[in-house]
């Protein structure tokens, strides 16, 4: 008897979070990943099996860590001073590709890294999404989110996982 | 006063910026590096139990944590009194030859190689690793990336994660080798060797044989006059673990040889109020400013410091590059910055013989890989070069191990004296010769400090926005001449 056809999703999605977990808000970007992740699980109908990785790192680092991936979803603070505690917001992948500010406190950007991988046939993330997190402090050590950050921390993984469910 | 900033300083790890103040005129009247420091890690570290910090420290930084890892494990050897057998040191060389392989291939390729692989004027869109592949093929490429694989996969065999490192404990380490996993790090040893051969290669073709590119390498605004510093072994050879620091003045001549534990009567750090950032100095001959020359108080780290400062390579191969390499540039020590990226490339080809060395020790698997330290802790210090240079951990605790101070001199402060002269001779001399600014003279004014491989704080990644800074400039003479906001 043939098998029943399935419409189960077969892509690949890769939550990582990226940040500093012990820089205060820094670590907004590992918490809230882990949260959106164990909110999906690791198996989402809309977009099929869902990983999680925490990089406190960046640079070629990451080539290693997205490669084999069909959609990333990218998760990290933001301090622009333009927007309000706590909100998301979402980056255009495509309108930053070739910026050196994006990403790029490390030796190469998130961007390049996919670059580079598709330019040596590594296997990259066709689709990428990534949501920044507007922050207070990056500059002291600590292991603690600001107050009014941690107060927000439920609201601001459903506006994230809310779009995957 | 004009004010030209550039902004962002690319490929530099960390969030930083140069100012070049311009006179009336159009002239450079003077330049500075800012950094925007992260506070209060000593605060973070203090009450807890010292074996933590190893598996803290190496949160300071994103890229580099097994520097930190590997400085912070020999501070608290020393808090704790105790000297690990010889596997275990072997096992944490092995570990920290391939931590320094894939950092310095990065380093390399990617940040140094656009410069003059792609060109120093060249289209800034261009002036980066994708650039670099597009010039070098995609086989080249591809080498790189599997190179710099290999060398993470050995250190992560030996440390249980590329970043999280957990491999240094007080007395020793926590995982010994296999047949097996030696059996694997001795082939990628092997492999790693030829592709650095392949770099020096590389380095010697594009770069060596291009006059454009040597003269560059020779030219006055690239050549800063310091003092050099580096560990290095009893038979003064460069030494990335182990060994006694070693100061040599402008002519190479040796002026101080002191272990971790003296390092405060060598070394002491000068405050600015325009920078968060301390400039170490050499605290014999005392603080003098930001001056360069042969009565310079700074002693200038990395690469190209470490070569100066030692005698020679402890392996074949490197030690003729080492010798090939000073006989062209006139002799040692060396001056001209950019042939940083030449000791560089000269460097991994030393870390990967030491590794095949290493690979093929038999003692490397021995299961003697700790000794349970007895005695009463209190002070310790670990010294270690960086892949950037000097780096210096120091811990106090009480009798039960608690930390009750920590010191931490980076690489990066040791260079900060000789980026900010440097930025400034380079900005001067080329700002002058090419009549106004342009992108391309900027890049080159970077070129002048990136050699150094600087890292501000750089687990700090969060997306465009930056600390605010306000900087106070002075002239000669002490006298507030502007202040400026960053916003």
């Amino acid at each position: 008897m043939a098998r029943k056809a399935t419409t189960k999703c077969h892509k690949r999605t890769l939550i990582l979070g990226m940040g500093n977990s012990i820089l205060s808000d820094d670590a907004i970007g590992l918490i809230v990943a882990k949260k959106v992740y164990e909110r999906l699980g690791t198996w989402n109908s809309k977009i099929g099996s869902v990983s999680l990785q925490l990089a406190e790192t960046g640079g070629m680092n990451l080539l290693d860590i997205i490669q084999g991936y069909d959609r990333l979803i990218v998760i990290d603070s933001v301090k622009t001073g333009r927007f309000k505690p706590g909100e998301v917001i979402e980056i255009d992948a495509k309108g930053v590709i070739g910026s050196h500010r994006m990403l790029s406190s490390h030796d190469i950007s998130l961007f390049e890294a996919i670059r580079l991988g598709n330019q040596l046939s590594v296997r990259m993330p066709e689709t990428v999404k990534i949501y920044g997190i507007e922050i207070i402090n990056n500059t002291d050590f600590g292991d603690k989110l600001t107050e009014e950050l941690e107060e927000k921390l439920e609201g601001i993984t459903d506006r994230i996982a809310n779009r995957f469910c | 006063m004009k004010k030209i900033t550039i902004d962002p300083i690319t490929r530099l790890e960390g969030h930083g910026k140069i100012e070049i103040f311009l006179n009336d005129s159009g002239q450079v009247e003077n330049a500075y590096l800012q950094v925007p420091e992260l506070r209060g890690f000593e605060k973070f570290c203090e009450g807890r139990p010292v074996e933590e910090l190893p598996r803290i420290v190496p949160k300071i930084c994103g890229v580099c944590p097994g520097v930190h890892h590997m400085a912070s494990t020999k501070a608290v050897d020393a808090v704790y009194k105790v000297t690990p057998p010889a596997p275990a040191i072997k096992l944490r060389r092995l570990f920290y030859e391939a931590h320094s392989i894939h950092s310095h291939i990065a380093h390399f390729y990617a940040l140094a190689a656009p410069d003059f692989v792609v060109g120093p004027q060249a289209d800034k869109s261009k002036r980066n690793i994708l650039g670099v592949i597009e010039k070098v093929g995609l086989a080249t490429g591809k080498a790189v990336i599997e190179a710099r694989s290999k060398a993470q996969k050995i250190q992560a065999m030996l440390s249980g994660h590329q970043t999280h490192v957990v491999m240094g404990l007080p007395g020793g380490v926590s995982k010994g080798l296999n047949k097996e996993e030696v059996a694997q790090i001795q082939k990628w040893a092997l492999e790693l060797l030829e592709f650095a051969k392949v770099t020096i290669k590389i380095f010697d073709d594009v770069v060596l044989k291009n006059k454009e590119y040597v003269d560059l390498i020779l030219s006055a605004p690239f050549k800063l006059v310091t003092n050099y510093m580096g560990v290095v072994d009893e038979n003064n050879k460069m030494n990335m673990y182990d060994g006694k620091v070693r100061v040599v003045d402008s002519t190479g001549k040796e002026l101080y040889k002191f272990t971790a534990p003296e390092y405060l009567d060598y070394v002491a750090e000068h405050t600015e109020p325009w920078t968060y950032l301390k400039f170490p100095y050499l605290k014999k001959r005392g603080w003098k400013g930001l001056v360069d020359g042969p009565d310079s108080s700074f002693a200038t780290v990395a690469p190209l410091g470490r070569l100066n400062a030692a005698d020679g390579m402890a392996t074949p191969l490197a030690q003729e590059q080492y010798e090939i390499m000073f006989k062209t540039l006139g002799g040692k020590p060396a001056h001209q910055v950019l042939a940083q990226h030449w000791a560089r490339v000269i460097e991994l080809l030393y870390f990967c013989e030491h590794l095949v060395e290493l690979s093929n020790d038999p003692e490397i698997l021995s299961d003697n890989i700790r000794l349970i330290p007895t005695a009463t802790p209190s002070e310790g210090v670990g010294i270690v070069e960086a892949q950037r240079g000097t780096l210096i951990h120091h811990y106090k605790t009480d009798e039960k191990g608690m930390v009750q101070k920590v010191n931490i001199i980076v690489a990066t402060s040791f260079n900060y004296g000789a980026m900010n002269m440097v930025i400034r001779n380079a900005a001067k001399a080329l700002v002058e010769k090419a009549g106004k600014v342009t992108d391309g003279i900027l890049n080159m004014v970077e070129m002048a400090f990136r050699t150094y491989d600087p890292c501000f704080g750089c687990a700090t990644h969060s997306l465009p926005g930056e600390m605010p800074l306000i900087v106070t400039v002075r002239d000669g003479n002490g006298k507030i001449i502007d202040t400026i906001t960053r916003d």
